[in-house]
């Protein structure tokens, strides 16, 4: 009996040891058990919140984005561009595309946005809205690297003016709200846009059910 | 000390599924045999399709565990071992018995009709516990189940009566009687001698998780109570209280046959279900459009440019080891460029092939509108795929991105790269190195409950060029009880598998592998292996495969020839004087709806000839699941216990469990017994295993992950 108890000791020891080498295969298969529970404790090894206006020192586009459920924030910039579509980048790699402000595909997450299909008028979205009914279709990867598939209807509202501080900066934006239900759930997407341009400065975006919503605001350079 | 014993059988199988998913619908509860069932009854429900469950239960002498398989929506396969404590030699030795069932669901339940199944119990094993049964289990409400069968043979041996299918003829009145050395089917036993009524209830209480159950069983313990007195019987009523601790995780407490107490535990997993997400990958690169690339960025004429092919596929290196990928080599011409790539990381190849197209989209100049990408394995070009880069700019953030760049993808056989002075290859010789515990557990053994060891294993692979390769590795043993093991061989045939336990005892610190391997492509769709050395525990020697398999045929064709001898029992350099020569053609194939079968026919270690059969179910995610059999001119007899070599193996990719991308696997094999008869030498590299990841059969139900 000692002999098995030893035995199932060190099969649990062994789960958690890592093994050292260059072998990618057998390098890095053992869970980084210590860096996932101080990550846990400290509530992630993410950056912290850029709220500074130091970041704001590059000519590039900063974003500061937010994962609300686990209130983790951190800086992206832009990474690439195709067309109407803008990904932007944390520097621990996870990405956030957008088409005129509107999420349609995320990177890096848990349970990734994989597409969107957004019927209307895309860049002209929030073009002279008071109300509008739409159709979103959001695509995940399945279990089986299946498509899934989650439709949903939503309306977008115009609301009031708002006043907004971003990045220390306050200013009036024009708010929306939008409402979207399907298959059993309901999530609320808000834009804050900037009046004159008409380019959204700060959102609120639902992206799937386990990562909940992302908080974007556009620091500008 | 016995019930920690089992205790610690749970614990440790439940370490080896990993924790139960959170997301999952209560399935339907398994019994005391492991299977959908009341208590030690079956029901007719299924589980869900592709369930994996495992149940653990005890009372009185007997302890069983086992594996079901949900095979598909409504066939199921079981494989139990039992303990039945001082069961043997005047009741001082306990009993080891495997038995394999199998059902098959008729009819599904409509609000009028129950659910049909018809099953067989322990149809290929010793036969303590052969039953077949016929069975129906209707919902009253949503808290309450009701089942009702006829069982025959062990199920039939309460309550009996004459066999209503007696109407069929006379034969029907009398079971024959089993035994032997098992392992074959008993058809000549099923659904004869007398039939029995059995049934039961199930009621969801009002306390939540917790549910009730009571059945009365036609087994009456025959070879426990009448013929040995294991325990005392005194009702055929048997009772149980289950407890969900998770949606496919439950304890239970049972009171059964009117004196004995008892406890089960069951969990089960699911491919088809995600795990709960938890880890994430890093993103890729996204897709830089070429107008949005800088202007200037390179001028007209790059291509005679000089040191710039140099400097391209310096940039492409280090953007591709960001994702664990790898240049072999990189062709390029004013408008098209071919990658031939290594994968150390992902297992889905669409991955890999995605991950790598957006490297060269982000490095190559604009001129270049034509990617082929060709992974290699083990210095194999295993398949070839062609993408317009201006497909990569259309579809990046389509919804439907990934059928529209598999349908503008070119899928076709690869060639090797050419190697010259002005194109080297970017990573050859290549050292790779690692030391690493390694974990064995083993819990189906003939015996003893838990049979493991925990060492460290110290391994290398000297990449000499594109499939030529040396690899080997030394295992130390650290803690364990695989060795302690002293039973000897009792096979009367050549000792070619069955001398395990001086492998065991003898082999520390062992060379597990040693080998020279050359892999190549013969000619169209056309592969080729050479192997020399130490391949495995037991065998080294010299071996040569071919193999047939183009990458959008569902089927593959291979022959393989071998000339190997027995290693000596310490597994260091030296041989015993045995030696065979073995080969086998094999026939592959996969089907369209996730199943797979392989036959291999050929001469096996012991010289004997015969065929191996297995059957798979294959997941898009890489899990596989699945049973074969060798049969060879060695009768049973001489074979010894079980009568031919058979098994169950799973494989689940630790990309599943873990939630990112990992090529490594976790294989689990459940072999009842291995003996001497239908043993194969275990050569690591087989080509077929290599390529068919790559092939269309498995990388376009996983192409989903190409925008990944």
């Amino acid at each position: 009996m000692t002999v098995i108890l030893r035995l199932l000791l060190g099969l649990a020891v062994a789960t958690f040891l890592s093994a050292c080498g260059n072998d990618p295969h057998a390098a890095n298969t053992t869970p980084r058990f210590l860096a996932k529970l101080a990550a846990r404790v400290t509530g992630r090894s993410g950056e912290p919140a850029p709220s500074s206006a130091a970041l704001i020192t590059s000519d590039q586009r900063v974003l500061a984005m937010r994962i609300d459920r686990i209130n983790v924030a951190s800086a992206m910039r832009l990474a690439g561009t195709n067309g109407r579509h803008e990904t932007y980048m944390t520097s621990d790699r996870i990405s956030v595309t957008f088409d005129a402000g509107v999420i349609i595909a995320t990177r890096g997450m848990a349970q990734d946005l994989m597409g969107l299909e957004l019927q209307g008028p895309g860049a002209n979205h929030f073009r002279g809205i008071r109300s509008q009914t739409s159709q979103r279709s959001y695509r995940y990867l399945g279990p089986e690297n299946q498509a899934l598939v989650l439709d949903v209807t939503c309306i977008l509202t115009r609301g009031g003016q708002e006043r907004v501080v971003i990045s220390e900066k306050p200013m009036r934006l024009q708010r929306f709200d939008e409402s979207c239900t399907g298959a059993g759930l309901t999530f609320q997407n808000i834009y804050w846009l900037d009046p004159a341009s008409r380019a959204v400065r700060k959102s609120t975006q639902w992206i799937s059910p386990a990562i909940g919503t992302l908080s974007i605001e556009v620091l500008l350079p | 000390m016995a019930g920690l014993n089992k205790l610690l059988v749970a614990i440790g199988m439940f370490c080896l599924m990993g924790p139960g998913q959170s997301q999952a619908q209560g399935v339907p509860t398994l019994n005391m045999y492991g299977v959908t069932g009341l208590i030690d009854m079956p029901s007719a429900e299924s589980q869900p399709d592709a369930e994996l469950g495992f149940g653990v239960s005890w009372f009185g002498p007997t302890v069983k565990a086992t594996i079901t398989f949900q095979i598909s929506p409504r066939l199921s396969g079981s494989f139990r071992y039992a303990q039945i404590n001082d069961f043997d030699v005047g009741g001082t030795q306990p009993r080891y018995d495997r038995s394999f069932d199998l059902r098959f669901r008729l009819l599904d339940e409509t609000e009028r009709r129950p659910a049909v199944a018809i099953g067989l119990q322990d149809f290929i094993g010793t036969g303590i516990y052969s039953g077949e049964y016929v069975v129906a289990t209707k919902h009253l409400g949503p808290a309450f189940k009701v089942t009702g069968g006829i069982g025959w043979g062990r199920l039939a041996t309460q309550g009996g009566f004459t066999n209503p299918l007696s109407i069929f003829g006379s034969s029907f009145n009398t079971r024959p009687p089993g035994g032997g050395v098992g392992g074959s089917p008993s058809f000549g036993q099923w659904f004869r001698g007398p039939a029995a009524l059995f049934g039961g209830v199930e009621w969801q209480t009002p306390i939540r998780n917790l549910s009730f159950k009571a059945e009365y069983s036609s087994d009456a313990y025959i070879p426990e109570t009448v013929t040995r007195s294991l325990f005392v019987r005194r009702s055929p009523f048997n009772f149980g209280l289950d407890y969900r601790l998770g949606p496919t995780t439950q304890i239970s407490a049972y009171y059964l046959y009117g004196s004995q107490f008892g406890i089960g535990f069951t969990t089960s997993l699911n491919p088809t279900r995600a795990q709960p997400p938890r880890t994430s990958e890093p993103a890729p690169i996204p897709i830089v459009a070429r107008q949005m690339m800088q202007a200037g960025g390179f001028p007209d004429r790059w291509i005679t440019e000089p040191g710039m092919r140099e400097r391209l596929l310096g940039y492409l290196q280090m953007l591709l080891a960001d994702d664990g990928l790898a240049a072999i080599a990189l062709d390029l011409s004013s408008t098209s460029a071919t990658l031939h790539l290594r994968n150390n990381r992902y297992d889905a190849a669409a991955q890999a092939i995605g991950r790598a197209a957006r490297a060269m989209a982000k490095i190559l100049p604009p001129s270049v509108e034509t990617f082929t990408i060709v992974p290699m394995e083990g210095g194999l070009p295993v398949v070839s795929v062609t993408l317009q880069r201006s497909d990569l700019e259309r579809f990046e953030n389509d919804p439907d991105g990934a059928e529209k760049i598999a349908s503008a993808a070119i899928i076709a056989d690869a060639a090797s790269p050419v190697a010259s002075a002005s194109r080297p290859f970017g990573s050859y010789p290549k050292t790779y190195w690692s030391l690493a515990p390694y974990r064995t557990l083993s819990l189906f053994n003939p015996t003893a409950p838990v049979v493991g060891e925990v060492g460290l294993r110290l391994s290398g692979r000297f990449e000499i060029s594109p499939g030529l390769s040396l690899t080997g590795s030394i295992t130390k043993r650290l803690v364990g009880n695989i060795h302690t093991n002293t039973q000897v061989s009792n096979s009367v045939m050549r000792h070619v598998r069955s001398d395990i336990g001086l492998y065991l005892q003898q082999g520390d610190p062992s060379i597990e592998r040693l080998t020279a391997d050359y892999t190549f492509r013969l000619g169209d769709a056309t592969y080729g292996r050479l192997s020399v050395g130490y391949f495995e525990r037991m065998y080294g020697g010299v071996s040569a495969e071919v193999l047939w398999k183009p990458v959008s045929s569902r089927f593959g064709l291979g022959a393989e020839i071998n000339y190997v001898r027995q290693r000596a029992f310490n597994q260091l350099f030296g041989f015993q004087s045995y030696g065979v020569t073995t080969g086998h053609v094999s026939a592959y194939w996969q089907g369209e709806k996730g199943y797979s079968a392989q036959v291999d026919v050929g001469r096996y270690l012991a010289g004997d000839l015969g065929a191996t059969v297995s059957v798979d179910r294959v997941f898009a995610n890489g899990w596989r699941v699945g049973a074969f059999f060798t049969l060879t001119d060695v009768p049973f007899s001489t074979f010894g216990e079980g009568g031919f070599d058979k098994g169950l193996h799973v494989t689940i990719p630790l990309s599943w469990t873990k939630g990112k991308p990992y090529k490594d696997v976790q294989d689990i094999s459940f072999r009842p017994l291995t003996r001497d008869g239908g043993g194969r030498v275990d050569i690591k590299n087989r080509l077929y295993p290599i390529l068919r990841s790559y092939h269309k059969e498995n990388l376009i139900p996983a192409w989903g992950r190409f925008w990944k």
